[in-house]
């Protein structure tokens, strides 16, 4: 049994004032197995963050689940009580990462109150054990506890404050940890350093990591696993090996090829054709055939349903049949 | 003063600041430290770095908009922090800037045809301001113009805001426009369409390009699709290193250069040594 799963997970942001629902994820299916890492790649507005707040219940109005379930060894955590989903799956069994973690600390609090706070928040009150707790996660990061516990966070570099983000989601010693988008507004060499230190997490504590970013250059790096979403659906899921040397589906075909490398010549690096989807229109049939090459009838009129292509997810087509 | 061959010319120019440390004692940064760059007509500069290497800062020279601690910023052969009146506009008329973050950039409560005709009515009086607007966003590829220019920011994906901020810094006809990061928060699927974007405005004008990143295969491509200019990679302060972009890639002198060149993600790279079983 997986360690999470999702199943047809729908979730929309309803604006009443325009009158329309806009509709983040659409059916939704994936599989996360303990102790690997998996990586969720999609442009801006794929629903790539909507998943990982789903996931942790943090999803707000004007979201909200339409449907679907998440199953966390099997128990659907949808259909617990707010209460009971605190207390025993957020930040014990499942934390985050947010998004731009340089942005999440409160800038009056120094490092040290950010973990006490955290534990607070669970209920737990004995300070010395946090504290204790807390340097055992700091230095597991690289970071000194005895320097950063007394710094405010403009104190710190960008790559320092994601270590901090890190330590504090690993606090309660979760199974999971979903990190959206750790290196999205770090330099190469701070990337590099945080990449190394999130395999280690997932190596020496055996933690489960869902690894989100819009750049599917890095995924080699870090993921044995990749999942593709464009515009709220699932495209691709498969061993990173193979959706990258051999994508199936166009769109991953055309990611990959957007992407310079140190030697690609300039004609092997092409834009993907088109603009973005607008989250305001619903596209139908397959989301991605107004920019796709090989875009048939079939593909403006029916959503391609889920194909298996030698052990593959791949939601197109051209593989139907 | 310099020479009048170079359109920009930085000569050793250092950006000191200090920091109080406590009570008494001070820290000097050094931002820049002796940087000598020159910029001439029709150059395309792409300077790579990590995070406070000092990238901004050089840019921010460049612009005029940091004054340096000691050495020269020549802009035509004179002293920019010197220049005056016409002079000074004609400077700032020439020197352009885009911004890294287009969340921030834009005017939140202006339209996007509002934003442009501003600084084209500033700066061109006589010119059909509107008209003039529509083509900018035709250049940077946001088609058809009528489309946005009634929108106002938040209307706009990211992507879509940076290329209404080049746009903006076209509208005083720019002779060097200093790009710091234009696509550090834009999606790396995205981010060769901005090239080619500044490629093309570089093809239909004479005009000069410094190109601030930190990504070292984007530099590249920017530098061989516009068939000129050169890299120049900094490192805490000082340029460590500077020349053609595939003879620094294929044979980095500097170990800083080397450790850039590890650092980035590479796919083909990756899928080369996994053949070679590395």
């Amino acid at each position: 049994m997986p360690l999470l799963s999702v199943r047809n997970l729908n979730v929309e942001y309803r604006l009443p004032d325009l009158k329309i629902a806009v509709k983040a994820l659409k059916g939704v299916s994936m599989d996360v197995n303990k102790g690997e890492i998996v990586s969720i790649v999609g442009e801006s507005g794929s629903g790539k963050s909507t998943l990982a707040l789903a996931i942790m219940r943090m999803l707000k109005p004007p979201a909200v689940v339409r449907g679907g379930s998440i199953y966390y060894n099997g128990v659907d955590i949808l259909s617990l009580s707010e209460h009971e989903f605190n207390l025993k799956y957020k930040w014990v069994k499942v934390s985050m990462v947010p998004q731009a973690s340089q942005n999440i600390f409160n800038p009056t609090m120094r490092i040290k109150d950010h973990f006490l706070d955290t534990a607070r928040a669970h209920g737990i009150s004995d300070e010395a054990e946090v504290l204790k707790r807390a340097s055992e996660v700091l230095e597991f990061t690289k970071l000194d506890p005895a320097r950063v516990f007394n710094l405010y966070p403009h104190q710190l570099s960008g790559g320092m404050k994601q270590r901090v983000a890190i330590a504090l989601s690993l606090l309660l010693n979760p199974e999971l940890v979903i990190m959206d988008e750790p290196t999205a507004a770090l330099d190469v060499v701070t990337q590099m350093e945080i990449l190394k230190l999130v395999k280690m997490i997932n190596e020496e504590l055996g933690t489960t990591i869902i690894f989100i970013t819009h750049d599917i250059s890095i995924v080699p790096m870090i993921a044995s696993r990749v999942v593709v979403l464009y515009n709220g659906e699932v495209m691709e899921i498969g061993p990173t090996e193979d959706v990258i040397v051999d994508p199936k589906h166009p769109y991953t075909k055309a990611l990959v090829q957007s992407i310079p490398s140190l030697s690609s010549s300039p004609e092997e690096v092409r834009p993907i054709p088109g603009e973005p989807p607008n989250p305001l229109e619903d596209i139908q049939g397959c989301p991605f055939w107004p920019r796709c090459q090989y875009a048939m009838d079939v593909c403006k009129v029916e959503k391609p349903g889920e194909y298996n292509v030698n052990g593959r997810v791949v939601r197109c087509h051209l593989y139907g049949k | 003063m310099g020479s009048d061959e170079y359109l920009v010319e930085l000569k050793d120019v250092c950006v000191y600041f200090t920091e109080r440390v406590g009570l008494f004692r001070k820290s000097v940064i050094k931002a820049l430290d002796h940087v000598n760059l020159g910029i001439r007509e029709n150059d395309v500069i792409a300077v790579v770095g990590e995070s406070g290497a000092g990238k901004t800062t050089m840019g921010r020279v460049i612009l005029g908009l940091q004054k340096p601690t000691s050495g020269l910023a020549l802009f035509r052969g004179k002293d920019i922090y010197s220049l005056r009146g016409r002079e000074f506009e004609e400077f700032r008329r020439s020197v352009q800037w885009v911004p890294q973050d287009p969340y921030s950039s834009l005017d939140p409560s202006l339209t996007i045809g509002e934003q442009l005709m501003a600084p084209i009515r500033r700066w061109n009086p006589k010119v059909n301001a509107e008209a003039r607007a529509e083509e900018l966003l035709k250049l940077v590829g946001l088609v058809p113009p009528s489309f946005y220019m009634n929108k106002y920011p938040h209307q706009l994906s990211g992507g879509q805001r940076q290329r209404v901020a080049i746009a903006r810094s076209l509208a005083s006809n720019p002779r060097l426009i200093v790009a710091d990061e234009p696509v550090t928060m834009i999606d790396s699927s995205l981010r060769i369409g901005f090239v080619n974007t500044f490629i093309e405005l570089m093809r239909r004008s004479s005009l000069s390009l410094v190109f601030i990143t930190h990504d070292l295969a984007l530099a590249r491509i920017l530098l061989l699709k516009s068939g000129r200019g050169r890299i120049v990679i900094l490192r805490n302060g000082r340029i460590v290193e500077e020349g053609d972009v595939n003879e620094i890639i294929n044979n980095p002198k500097d170990e800083y250069t080397k450790v850039l060149i590890n650092a980035a993600p590479d796919l083909k790279r990756w899928l080369k040594n996994r053949e070679e079983g590395v």
